[in-house]
């Protein structure tokens, strides 16, 4: 990178923490610390919520992931407007009618105790794994690309959240968010404009090849349990997802609790809804043109260059040329055979097209072998070494194609990405500690400067364990994974404990704590089951499917159980 | 603060009418290329 982008990746990353620490500076009671004096705007908690949800993971994975599979994953969002709407009509009013800290606050004024606490603490084990990931996961990339060491990369992003985080609390969080979701949509849109302008062939024919070759499948009728990119999925699976991510997920509550007024907190919710699709389909979309643009210039056999670098110094190095001339051999094949179909498609001869489309594939099926026999080098090479490399594909061609200064700027946009979630992740993780534990159960009656004093210490803990975590996390590969699923395990059962609260007035705690203990042994038989099946009876579920079951569950078991126990509350 | 009263039904139609607008735009963008 040149002397440019550091100034431009430095100089924006540090001013927005700078100024997220300088707007928020002077003393704060518990209020203001947590809730940011319910100083915000519909747009800032808008751009706070959608910072939140996007990840490093969703600028370096999502473009890949087109590029490997086309635009299909968009799918996925479909449900995302319904549950910004039911949340806007029935958790938000609630949550500002009973002034909570946090969505589980709630659950103690509805049922009892045992069930906010319960609830709090599978949010804490959650978000407290998963909080290291967010960090860990993005800073494996960049180190890689940028050639930093690991540790060092997850201390420096680590360290600049926990700094403003614990400084300013909410208030810094929702400040920072609206400059770093600035920075994300303003790069990828001048991302966006760049790859289409450098591609070799018009905008029009890049969408003939894009289609030809099925990456424009944005929309899929068929349905399949165990495939969540298709349109019955997205419109009824996902919206449990959504429904319990935006509702009941402290990181993504405590954003909107942030609001100067209800009304205000709604419309944050609703420009969510309106932009969410629009967002993911451009980031798709620059993945598509990116995958257009490398079938006219050649790409690297795989765009992991660090591995590809170790293997020109090893013994396999003669092994791995000739892999090289072949994946050029073919490229250059494709390149003449994708010129003849556009002429064909201009000319209007489509069944000539679809010849030639054959053809291509074919071309494309030998040039992934290619990729797997260097793969293979590369683990002969380092048995260690991460041989996937979509996340690798876009940042590749932002560092080889792309202008000055511009490269710098698509670095601060993964970043910002990392740190606005690490940010509401840590923010959220101080707040349920305080509120819903160390307040509620330990330190019952201290001053508000206590409080206050005991959320910055908790935040500053929360993110000192992720970085932790994210510098020994290359050690338990297995372990992340576990964690991934764990959100999935979980959100259903608590999703189902929310919906009894809010639609299910007649149900009270002891029945909707029964129920929701049953349904979370329930996912867990289906989830160990899941391929085989038991008594008979064989499934086989894809997991975005889990939080619909776990929470249908819960409502179900709490409608039996409520007539059978009884009025019985066990109110604390 | 004094806010102007929204019609939210209207807010709400609106929002999952675009979707339907968003999903006939993408069928169409995944039958006419393909």
């Amino acid at each position: 990178m040149s002397t440019l982008d550091w100034i431009v990746l430095f100089g924006t990353l540090i001013s927005i923490a700078v100024y997220g620490i300088y707007k928020t500076r002077g003393s704060k009671n518990l209020d203001s610390y947590l809730r940011g004096r319910n100083s915000m705007n519909w747009w800032t908690i808008g751009l706070s919520i959608m910072a939140t949800q996007a990840s490093a993971i969703t600028f370096l994975s999502t473009p890949g992931q087109a590029y490997e599979d086309g635009m299909r994953f968009i799918q996925f969002y479909f449900g995302l407007p319904l549950a910004m709407i039911i949340i806007s009509v029935s958790f938000v009013p609630i949550y500002y009618k009973l002034k909570v800290y946090t969505a589980y606050e709630y659950l103690e004024q509805r049922f009892d105790l045992k069930t906010r606490t319960l609830t709090a603490l599978l949010f804490i084990i959650q978000r407290g794994l998963a909080a290291g990931i967010t960090i860990y996961a993005p800073a494996i990339i960049l180190s890689t690309l940028l050639g930093w060491n690991l540790t060092w990369t997850n201390i420096f992003i680590g360290i600049l959240v926990i700094v403003y985080t614990v400084s300013g609390g909410s208030e810094a969080v929702s400040i920072t968010q609206k400059q770093q979701m600035t920075v994300m949509m303003g790069g990828m849109i001048l991302a966006g404009i760049i790859v289409v302008q450098l591609l070799p062939i018009s905008f029009q024919e890049a969408i003939h090849v894009a289609g030809k070759m099925e990456k424009l499948n944005v929309v899929s009728f068929e349905f399949d349990f165990a495939d969540r990119y298709n349109i019955w999925s997205g419109m009824t699976a996902a919206v449990f997802l959504f429904l319990s991510y935006f509702g009941s997920d402290q990181s993504q509550v405590g954003r909107y609790l942030s609001g100067q007024t209800l009304t205000q907190s709604r419309m944050g919710l609703i420009m969510n809804g309106f932009l969410k699709i629009p967002m993911q389909f451009v980031i798709l979309f620059i993945g598509v043109m990116v995958f257009v643009f490398y079938q006219f210039i050649q790409p690297p056999v795989v765009f992991n260059q660090v591995q590809t670098d170790k293997l020109k110094e090893s013994e396999y190095a003669p092994q791995f040329e000739i892999l090289e001339s072949k994946y050029q051999e073919s490229f250059e094949s494709g390149k003449l055979a994708y010129q003849e179909m556009l002429t064909a498609i201009q000319a209007g001869e489509e069944e000539n097209a679809n010849v030639i489309k054959g053809r291509i594939q074919d071309l494309k099926a030998k040039q992934r072998e290619i990729r797997e026999e260097a793969k293979a080098l590369i683990l002969k090479n380092d048995p260690a070494a991460e041989t996937r490399d979509t996340d690798y594909v876009f940042m590749r061609f932002v560092m080889d194609y792309l202008p000055k200064g511009i490269v710098g700027l698509l670095f601060a946009v993964i970043f910002s990405a990392a740190m606005s979630s690490s940010a509401s992740e840590l923010n959220a993780l101080g707040s349920t500690t305080v509120i819903d534990l160390y307040k509620r159960s330990v330190q019952k009656n201290a001053s508000d400067h206590h409080y206050v004093k005991s959320s910055k210490i908790f935040t500053a803990f929360w993110g000192l364990g992720a970085i932790l975590f994210a510098t020994y996390a290359s050690l338990f590969e297995n372990l992340i994974q576990a964690i991934n699923l764990l959100g999935s395990l979980f959100y259903g059962t608590i999703l189902g404990v929310f919906m009894v609260g809010f639609f299910m007035k007649w149900v009270k705690g002891q029945a909707v704590f029964i129920a929701a203990l049953f349904s979370q042994a329930f996912i867990l038989l289906i989830h160990f089951q899941n391929g085989t099946g038991l008594l008979g009876f064989h499934w086989d579920i894809g997991f975005l499917w889990y939080n619909a079951i776990g929470c249908l569950t819960v409502m179900l078991f709490s409608l039996l159980l409520q007539p059978i126990i009884g009025n019985k509350t066990a109110k604390e | 603060m004094e806010e102007k009263p929204i019609r939210w039904n209207i807010i709400y139609v609106a929002l999952m009418a675009s979707l339907v607008v968003m999903i006939v735009l993408f069928y169409w963008l995944t039958v006419s290329f393909a």
